[in-house]
């Protein structure tokens, strides 16, 4: 090996480390990128002031035609994708719509350069669920539910709490909030 | 001034060579598994582009989610070049398109919010390409014979910067923990994760309901501070293979844990990490499973090995891959954790017994 292929080598190392710097900047400013040389950090203890373990949840619950009721579990609703991705799906998709508005306005140049980033965030803001996310919800309840026609679908948004010092895991739940989804 | 310079020539250029045969075997395991694991991602066009949330990325231009037409092209691209990485045709062409075509398919299953972390399954085979894992037990080989033993050069340093990649991309999952409470003796964050996982993702099995019962501290404190430890310990160790191996061994019980308790398998680190073992030690335990192999390379011909990448596409694409499991759990994933578990308890009594029987020479064995 020569020298200069040598030093080229020692270049990629160098580039390799020093990419870990905006690496870390884009972490902080924008999230997570894709690719990057990152491993799940599954940070913090998500334990609150009291000392009780303490995480969202959300339960989906469907009002039928004919008076019935069903409950669906996030995992069952989205059993196409893996269960990896349940959790962002529903916080984006359909949790209640954030109470202040910092969505990137339409014809700014950043919403221009990013539309992607631009467009999932006015969905994500929006108060009543886009065509396209209601016509997928009814299909899947159809697939769930065959032959009952759903008329609304509650998104209950609640914390699991859990007592630490109870001998076996048994969640307490404080709702948080409740999305409503009315079908024609 | 000079032993620096030193050490960090020795670190790239000398610290993780290997040989070629050892190289080879790897990459028939690699390939192997990713013929477990293809397809992937053809559940995204099941979803409208309404649910298009992308990460900081190549997507982030796009508004939408493309055709169910282009996960099957670059699927079945992906598999015939997992065919011919196996038998070592056309390796480095293989290995670089397999890379790209996953990287093609994950950027939009990750366009959802969120980020699985098999980077490593991209980034081995760009990596070893350059290792020279094409020219040990493959049709390459055969066809063009080794150049001399310079390979040697080329091999250690792309071991060495898999492992610093892993290196670092382990400590990017140890600082955070660090961070953010898991070395406060008061709070339980592994527990705490495992009752989101059961509760929220609904991974709930035998293993983490048993676990969950145990409400001793220490108990749980040991699980959070050896995470950490284990994580942070790849790039502290990376410098000295022996060193670096151990951690990789440690790490697979690690792994295993995961695995049995919260179902989420991490492959690709396995994968990663089964880089630096001495593969070659098969040759004297499986010689005539090695040497079978070898004549199976003489009678196949690159168009054989072709045809038969597209017919597993075609079936894998048309009927499904026979061996993917349906189930949500993945247990080729937890099956391939706990032969790693095996395969690194060898290795440990191996060094330790190394160690007790000749204390001096025991850091020469771990190499």
């Amino acid at each position: 090996m020569t020298p200069k292929q040598k030093f080229r080598i020692k270049l990629l190392f160098a580039a390799v480390i020093l990419w870990q710097l905006p690496q870390s900047i884009i972490i902080a400013r924008f999230g997570e990128p894709y690719p990057a040389l990152v491993m799940p950090g599954f940070a913090g203890t998500m334990v609150d002031r009291d000392g009780n373990i303490r995480f969202g949840n959300v339960k989906c619950k469907v009002l039928f035609k004919d008076g019935r009721v069903g409950w669906v579990s996030a995992y069952d609703l989205l059993s196409q994708a893996p269960s990896s991705h349940h959790g962002s799906i529903m916080a984006h998709m359909f949790s209640p719509p954030p109470v202040t508005n910092d969505e990137w306005q339409p014809d700014s140049l950043k919403a221009r350069l990013f539309p992607g980033r631009a467009l999932s965030q006015i969905r994500h803001a929006q108060k009543e669920l886009d065509s396209q996310t209601k016509e997928w919800l009814k299909r899947r309840l159809r697939v769930l539910f065959p032959s009952q026609q759903p008329y609304l679908v509650s998104f209950v948004w609640y914390n699991d709490v859990f007592n630490v010092n109870q001998r076996s895991p048994a969640a307490k739940e404080e709702p948080t909030g409740v999305r409503e989804v009315r079908f024609e | 001034m000079t032993v620096k310079r030193w050490s960090v020539d020795r670190f790239i250029f000398e610290e993780y060579k290997t040989n070629a045969s050892g190289l080879g075997i790897y990459r028939i395991l690699f390939a192997a598994y990713i013929l477990i694991y293809l397809p992937q991602q053809l559940w995204v066009p099941d979803f409208p582009d309404s649910f298009f949330n992308p990460p900081f990325g190549l997507t982030l231009f796009f508004t939408g989610f493309p055709g169910v037409l282009y996960f099957y092209l670059l699927n079945g691209v992906a598999i015939v070049a997992a065919v011919c990485l196996l038998f070592g045709y056309k390796t480095r062409v293989a290995s670089i398109g397999f890379s790209l075509l996953l990287l093609g398919c994950n950027y939009w299953a990750y366009s959802f919010g969120k980020i699985n972390h098999d980077i490593p399954l991209i980034l081995i085979p760009l990596i070893m390409q350059r290792a020279g894992w094409g020219n040990g037990y493959s049709m390459d080989a055969k066809r063009m014979p080794a150049d001399g033993g310079k390979e040697g050069d080329a091999t250690a340093w792309s071991l060495a910067l898999l492992a610093i990649i892993v290196g670092i991309a382990m400590m990017s999952a140890a600082v955070p923990k660090a961070t953010s409470g898991w070395l406060d003796p008061h709070s339980y964050a592994i527990r705490a994760h495992m009752l989101y996982n059961v509760f929220v993702t609904g991974r709930s099995n035998w293993f983490a309901e048993r676990m969950l019962r145990v409400n001793e501290g220490v108990f749980w404190k040991f699980f959070d501070y050896s995470t950490v430890m284990i994580e942070a310990a790849f790039l502290l160790t990376v410098f000295r293979r022996g060193a670096f191996r151990v951690v990789c061994a440690l790490a697979c019980f690690f792994h295993l844990g995961i695995a049995l308790t919260m179902e989420i398998a991490f492959v690709g680190n396995i994968l990663a990490y089964a880089a630096f073992s001495e593969w070659s030690a098969l040759e004297h335990y499986a010689g005539g499973l090695l040497r079978l192999w070898n004549r199976i390379l003489d009678s196949i011909s690159p168009a054989w090995v072709l045809s038969s990448g597209v017919t597993v596409a075609f079936i894998y694409l048309r009927f499904g891959n026979p061996l993917q499991l349906p189930q949500e759990w993945d247990p080729v994933g937890v099956a391939i954790c706990a032969l790693s578990a095996l395969v690194a308890m060898v290795f440990l009594i191996g060094l330790v017994r190394n160690w007790i029987h000749n204390p001096i020479r025991s850091a020469d064995s771990v190499r």
